[in-house]
């Protein structure tokens, strides 16, 4: 049984490889960065999440939530030169959150520097003005990342299971 | 063209379409796009593909099992695994269930096209 790593150290390898992303993928630097351990009942997410589970070593769930405008500039960096139907712009957007989601996560496992596999699920994503709600026993950590074109805010939320995948707490 | 025909498998509508991109700029025809390993398994029979492009976690079934399936069947498919995940083990896994490249997303064109040569010229080795 390998010990569960720590999620701080979980986080920093994030958010540092979302910075490498940002700028190799679609030339975002990113200009301000923010730690912290929420002690906040309530969290609220911005326009656009993408969520996911890791298990193994890591047991927490990922959530990425995008303000439209910098979602939009990404999805049009990620789509640059490939047309798709305008009337399926919002399945795009809600796709380039969890690609970036997945990319990112996936890269890490290989940082993690744990002997024992890492999963992680596929992503979902929603949209809207949603807020996470603290159970008593878990715990928030959120890194916001600031650029130009609005925040990305990496949210952890742990021990992943008090949560299904769309953060309802099971019972 | 190389006239060489691709079965594309991921569940990001992005990657499939950046991947799409990507390998008609190379000269390849994707013939088939899927969107779970279960719909790639079950796709694999009519289409015969030259090489398929498959991502590891996914909805229904992921690559590794999807890739065992297949090469269970058709034990000659060459199969490059194109994803996010970078573990080691995962390599190693995939490996074993019978893929012959990796390719690590962000893909880049040129580690594309490099492994899908590499593994091309693998199984015209065999064949000789």
């Amino acid at each position: 049984m390998t010990k569960p790593l720590d999620i701080g150290h979980v986080m920093v390898l994030i958010a540092n490889r979302a910075k490498e992303i940002l700028v190799d993928e679609a030339a975002i630097e990113v200009q301000r960065t923010e730690f912290v351990l929420e002690d906040v009942q309530l969290l609220t997410l911005r326009d656009y999440t993408s969520i996911l589970s890791m298990g193994g070593p890591v047991n927490m769930m990922i959530a990425f939530s995008f303000d439209v405008s910098l979602l939009h500039y990404l999805m049009d960096c990620f789509m640059s030169g490939i047309d798709f139907p305008p009337e399926e712009k919002e399945v795009y957007l809600e796709e380039t959150g969890s690609d970036l989601l997945n990319t990112i996560i996936g890269n890490c496992t290989a940082l993690l520097g744990s002997k024992e596999l890492v999963h992680f699920s596929p992503p979902v994503a929603f949209s809207g003005g949603k807020s996470l709600v603290k159970h008593r026993h878990a715990r928030f950590y959120r890194t916001s990342l600031h650029t130009q074109f609005g925040d990305l805010v990496i949210i952890c939320v742990g021990p992943k299971d008090m949560f299904d995948q769309y953060l309802n707490y099971l019972e | 063209m190389t006239g060489l025909r691709v079965m594309v498998v991921d569940d990001s509508l992005i990657t499939i379409n950046k991947l799409t991109k990507m390998l008609t700029e190379l000269g390849y025809e994707v013939v088939s796009q899927c969107r779970s390993g279960a719909v790639a398994v079950a796709s694999y029979p009519k289409v015969k593909p030259d090489i398929v492009t498959m991502d590891i976690t996914m909805p229904d079934m992921d690559g590794i099992e999807a890739t065992k399936a297949i090469m269970a069947s058709y034990p000659q498919a060459n199969i490059i695994m194109v994803t996010s995940h970078g573990q080691e083990q995962m390599v190693l896994e995939a490996i074993d269930a019978g893929a012959q490249g990796y390719v690590l997303k962000p893909v880049k064109e040129v580690r594309l096209q490099e492994v899908i040569q590499k593994v091309l010229k693998n199984d015209s080795d065999d064949e000789e």
